[in-house]
Formats: C-alpha cells, sequence, structure tokens
C-alpha cells in the first residue's frame, strides 16, 4: 500500500510519532537531571530561609544548613487566605504545624514555577525570638518568591532573601543580589515598606531598581500585602507561646 | 494568588504590559511586515485569532495533563505543538470557507509559529498561574496590544518613508529606532495600572 | 545552485550576511540579555548549539520526510535541542538558569533558529549545515557581545561584573538608566547598523567607481 504523503492523516500520524521519538530522550534527559536541580532548590530554600531570619548559613556546608533548617519550627495555613480578613482579624488565620516532608515535596513541584505554599518558621536567635515566612506573589513575568524574617515584636524586619524570581535578565532579575536584598535587614514594619525619595534614607524606605520599577513595586507590594500582614497574624497566635 | 479583574487586565495587557513595547516579544516579523499597512493589519488580526485560540488550547493541556501527570518539562514541547496545529487547522478552515480572506490572511499564518509573541504569552499565562478567563482575556488582550502597535509602527513607516533618512539608516535601522521611542512611550503607561 | 564550501559559509555568515545587522532576525532576545556581558554570552552560546544541531538534523533527514510535514518536524526539532539545552542549564548551571529567565525558552522561536533550517538546510549535506548553524550562532553573538560590551559599562559600571568605573558611578547615580533599559538596544543596534551599512555601500560606490574608471581607461 502507498501512503499519501500529502494527506492530513499523514501529518498527524507523523507529529504523534515524532514526538513520541523526540520525548522519549527528553524524559531520560529530564529523570537524570531532576535530582541534581531538587538538590540546587531545596539547598537554596534552606539557606535563603536561615539568612532571612538572621541565622549565618553557607551554601557550601548544605549538611549544617540541613541541619539548622531542620531546627526551626514551621508552619503552613490551612485553605486560601483572604489577606483582607487577616488584616482586620489576625486570628482569623488558620495556621497549623507542618513536616519537612511537606516541605521538600512542595519545593519538588515548584522547582519550576516557584509557585511557593505559604511556610512559617519560628526560631530563637541569640535568646530572641525571631519570626519569617516563604511568601509569592506576582513579578513582571512569573512569580516572586520571597524569604521573609522579622523579630521577636514583628517590629523590624531581620531579613530579606529572593526565593525565586524569572525577572527581567539584568533588570528586575537583579533582585536577588546581595545589595538589593541586604537593604530590608533592620527596616521598621509599622507602617509598611516604601520607596526612599532619591538621595534620603527612611527608616522604612528601600531603594528600587533604576529601570525595574514593576519589578521593585512587586517586591514592595509582596512585603506589604502578604508578608507582614501574615506574619503579624503568626505572631499574634503563636506570640502567646514560648 | 491575587486575582487580576478581566477587565484590568485587558487593558494591562493591551497598554500597560503591552507585548512586544514592554516585554519586546515578536520583534522580528514586526520589523518585517511593518512596512505595510495593509499586510499590518492582517498579520495582527492573524495574531488575535491565534493567540486566542491557542491560549483556549493550552490552558486545559496544561492543567489537566501536564501537571497531573508531572510532565511540566514538557510545556514547551506541547505548547509549540498547539501552536503549529492550531496555525496549520486555521489556515485550511480558512481556504476552505472563505478564498477570499485566504488570500488576504494566508499568507501570513506560516509566519505566526515563528512569532515569540505566541509562545511568550502562553508561557506567560503558565509562569503566572492565569485561571482559564484569565488566560483567554490575556490572549485577546496581548493579541490587541501587538496589533494596536504594528498597526502604529507601519502608520508612522509610512510616514517616514517620505522623510530624509541617511541611506545607511534607511529601512530597519530607522524602523528600529522608531520602535525604540515608542517603547518609551509605552513606558508611560505603566504608571496607569499595575498588572504581573 | 552551486555547493557553498565552509570558508564561504563562514563569511556570509558572520558578515556579508550577519543575521542581526542585515537580516534582521532574533531581535526579541537582542534586545532583552544585552545588558550584561556574561548573560549575552551563554543565551548566544545556546543559540549557535540550537541552530547548530537543528540544521544537522534537519538536512540530515531531509529526503526523508515529505514537504508538507516538514515545518512540524522542524519546530519539533528545534524544540527538542531547546528543552535539552534548558534542561541542563537547569542542572548545572541553576544561577544562570535563573539569570536568563524566560529566554531560554524563547530561543524556540528565536528567527535565526527557524530561517537557518528553513532555508539552508533542507538543500544541503549535513556537516556543512551544522557549520552554517553554528557560524550563524557567531555571527549573531559578535553582535550581541558588542552590544552588551557598550551597555554593561554604561549602566552598571562593570564589564562581566568587573568593575570599571569607581564605585561612585553606580552609587551617586552617573550611569545610564537607559542603558539597561531594553529601547537603548533599539537605538544601539540601529546605530551598529548604519555604520555597517554606510560601510558597505561606500565599498559599493568604490568598487563601481573603480569599474567605470577601468571602462573609461580601456575605451581610451
Amino acid at each position: 500500500m502507498r501512503i499519501n504523503k500529502d494527506s492530513h492523516v499523514f501529518t498527524i500520524f507523523f507529529t504523534f510519532a515524532v514526538t513520541l521519538v523526540l520525548v522519549f530522550p527528553l524524559t531520560l534527559a529530564f529523570v537524570t537531571t531532576k535530582p541534581i536541580a531538587d538538590n540546587y532548590w531545596r539547598l537554596q530554600h534552606w539557606v535563603k530561609t536561615l539568612r532571612s531570619l538572621g541565622v549565618s548559613a553557607d551554601p557550601s556546608h548544605p549538611h549544617q544548613a540541613e541541619l539548622a533548617y531542620q531546627a526551626l519550627k514551621k508552619y503552613t495555613v490551612k485553605g486560601t487566605v483572604n489577606y483582607d480578613a487577616v488584616k482586620a482579624n489576625p486570628r482569623s488565620l488558620a495556621i497549623t504545624r507542618v513536616n519537612d516532608e511537606v516541605i521538600n515535596k512542595a519545593l519538588q513541584d515548584t522547582s519550576y514555577t516557584g509557585n511557593l505554599p505559604i511556610f512559617f518558621y519560628s526560631t530563637v536567635v541569640d535568646g530572641q525570638k525571631r519570626w519569617g515566612g516563604d511568601f509569592t506573589g506576582p513579578g513582571l513575568w512569573g512569580n516572586v518568591s520571597l524569604a521573609v524574617g522579622v523579630n521577636a515584636d514583628g517590629s523590624q524586619i531581620t531579613g530579606v532573601q529572593v526565593l525565586f524570581d524569572v525577572e527581567t535578565p539584568g533588570l528586575g532579575g537583579r533582585i536577588g543580589e546581595p545589595w538589593f536584598t541586604g537593604q530590608f535587614t533592620g527596616l521598621e514594619t509599622a507602617q509598611g515598606v516604601v520607596f526612599n525619595p532619591s538621595g534620603q534614607k527612611l527608616p522604612n524606605g528601600m531603594d528600587a531598581i533604576a529601570g525595574a520599577t514593576i519589578t521593585s513595586t512587586a517586591v514592595r507590594d509582596i512585603l506589604n500585602n502578604r508578608a507582614l500582614i501574615l506574619l503579624k497574624a503568626f505572631i499574634a497566635q503563636k506570640g502567646g507561646q514560648s | 494568588m491575587s486575582y487580576v479583574d478581566p477587565i484590568t487586565l485587558l487593558f494591562a495587557s493591551i497598554f500597560t504590559s503591552n507585548i512586544i513595547l514592554a516585554n519586546f516579544l515578536g520583534t522580528c516579523s514586526f520589523i518585517a511586515i511593518s512596512k505595510d499597512l495593509g499586510s499590518s493589519n492582517g498579520l495582527g488580526i492573524a495574531v488575535i485569532v491565534v493567540l486566542v485560540l491557542s491560549s483556549a488550547i493550552s490552558w486545559p493541556i496544561l492543567h489537566y495533563i501536564l501537571i497531573p501527570w508531572n510532565m511540566i518539562y514538557l510545556d514547551l514541547f506541547a505548547y509549540i505543538i498547539v501552536v503549529a496545529a492550531v496555525v496549520q487547522a486555521l489556515e485550511m478552515i480558512i481556504e476552505r470557507v472563505s478564498p477570499a480572506l485566504y488570500m488576504s490572511l494566508g499568507i501570513y499564518l506560516p509566519l505566526i509559529v515563528a512569532n515569540c509573541a505566541i509562545l511568550g504569552v502562553v508561557l506567560f499565562m503558565e509562569i503566572r498561574n492565569y485561571d482559564y478567563v484569565q488566560a483567554l482575556i490575556f490572549g485577546l488582550g496581548s493579541g490587541i496590544g501587538w496589533w494596536l502597535a504594528i498597526i502604529l509602527a507601519a502608520a508612522m513607516r509610512k510616514k517616514i518613508d517620505k522623510s530624509n533618512v541617511p541611506a545607511g539608516l534607511k529601512g530597519p535601522g530607522i524602523t528600529l529606532i522608531t520602535m525604540g521611542l515608542m517603547a518609551m512611550a509605552f513606558v508611560g503607561f505603566s504608571g496607569i495600572l499595575r498588572v504581573q | 545552485m552551486s555547493i557553498p564550501t565552509f570558508r564561504q559559509v563562514t563569511k556570509e555568515n558572520l558578515s556579508v550576511n550577519n543575521p542581526v545587522l542585515v537580516q534582521v532576525l532574533g531581535i526579541c532576545s537582542t534586545l532583552a540579555v544585552t545588558n550584561k556581558v556574561v548573560n549575552t554570552l551563554i543565551m548566544t552560546v545556546g543559540v549557535s548549539l540550537v541552530t547548530a544541531f537543528a540544521s544537522f538534523t534537519l538536512s540530515w533527514i531531509r529526503n526523508l520526510i515529505a514537504r508538507r510535514v516538514r515545518m512540524i518536524f522542524q519546530v519539533l526539532a528545534i524544540t527538542f535541542y531547546v528543552v535539552l539545552f534548558q534542561l541542563i542549564l537547569n542542572a548545572f548551571a541553576p544561577e544562570v538558569a535563573r539569570s536568563l529567565g524566560p529566554y531560554v525558552g524563547l530561543i524556540i522561536t528565536n528567527c535565526i533558529v527557524m530561517g537557518r533550517t528553513e532555508t539552508f538546510a533542507p538543500a544541503n549535506r549535513p556537516l556543512i549545515s551544522w557549520w552554517d548553524g553554528f557560524t550563524s550562532g557567531i555571527g549573531y553573538m559578535a553582535v550581541l557581545v558588542l552590544l552588551s560590551l557598550i551597555r554593561e559599562p554604561l549602566a552598571f559600571g562593570t564589564i562581566a561584573d568587573f568593575p570599571i568605573f569607581p564605585p561612585q558611578y553606580v552609587s551617586d547615580g552617573y550611569n545610564w538608566t537607559i542603558a539597561i533599559m531594553a529601547p537603548s538596544a533599539f537605538f544601539l543596534v540601529a546605530i551598529i547598523m548604519w555604520v555597517f551599512k554606510t560601510n558597505g555601500l561606500k565599498k559599493e560606490e568604490a568598487l563601481k567607481a573603480s569599474k567605470s574608471a577601468s571602462a573609461i581607461g580601456g575605451a581610451a
């Protein structure tokens, strides 16, 4: 039988066949490289979460970072979060304990999209209670995921680290660089974070990245509209316990 | 994810985050085609149709096949097949239904597969976790935004053709400069609405 | 059509028919990634390799597939190499993969890859097609690296993150914000194109002049 190479049936069949042939080696490549990529993402997550809480951590010592991360108390939220309701009544947020396995699973699922669920952390640094969490919001291209830590009464930021972003290379993509994340340490939270007027440094002011207004605004909004609201609720609920 | 209402998303994707002037996707065919107003219009409309259809088909593929089966690494593969299939199918349908439309639109359809605006929009839909309505609106808005940009550029090029441009800058050179200025003008919109 | 030699292909792709300056292809990523030299290099290496191997594959299989399905096969083959590149980058250079963000995936629709696999590969043998794809990528790289070498110092005062201006350049706000943003790439590409094309026009005129001179000389 001669196959009519110009028919639509042939086209469709051909497409399927080629796809199958090409997908096979890709799947092989994916399966072999996925653990390497996952390890990196997990290590980044440990180190950055610890740093945001003011705990020193070094990616070149993964085992120490893992132990330090395991020592944190971890929580997550049940269901979806209504930010307005939580803002009005911090007690309305449903917080529950979570174990490392759940977090690892979530990390594996999100290594591609950065759409992390909300996790809270509490620990003690130099005799002082610290509170922190992972918060995700929209950036210019995709999700921006931040690890944010605050001090015992939630009045000051102890650190902000960028867990995930896919912002424009060289512009918004620079939010992960230390000069940008470092400026948040010590900022006051009561009034929310604002952009510094040019030439001034406010006690709650951050500098935007020139040319990356949308990404800078996204970071500010994730801090003000998500991180600080939820951390306040977290402290209100768990702060009473020792 | 916070929910962006469809009307805001539509306007944002047309003006504030215009796919070509804010994200710079789909510039190749933009430069090649914008020298003629009629073709620009045709290609622009074809882009709108393909964008809406590809978003409409890619979304269920992403949420009902790729994510549940843990095959998210094949997303680019799936999307490019969808785009190519949509373009082919559209070509066939238009050819049968309206030969006149095929004459004016058909020649642009194969160009669209190589247009990064389409793949870009479908990727945005994934990395921004849009729901189905949002994905459709975003596809429509981005298409309209692209159409608007190419129409404006074509109109400007018509005028530039009559101006005295240095010989070495004629054609693509002056078009690039025009686009740069347009992009800077569209930056002005970004303060009005903000959607991702 | 005569069979092109490796030397001809190289010359074509690097200067006479440079993909960015003459054919105006692959502009999307030209604009976005060229504000840092390192990002530019990795992105263009990716484009060169993908173009080379996609051309090789397309040329190797050129006699086996029907014309009607070639387009589909072409797109699928390109996607295959891009996804492979992305997976390798994600595993072995995660920092770079992050900093290039969404642009790696968009290599698929880079018109240079599309153009070479569409025009050159189906008509030529696999090895020369590989070389054609690779040199097209190098021609693309040359222009992009030149752009980034202008943009990065102006924007951040560094070249490949190595400071060349004193730190006050950025901290006191002397840097050019416009050079960070994409519109500057539009202007710079246009200026480079202008210089390149004017040069070409001059050469042409000189050639014409010498020809007509010799014609007159011959008549006299």
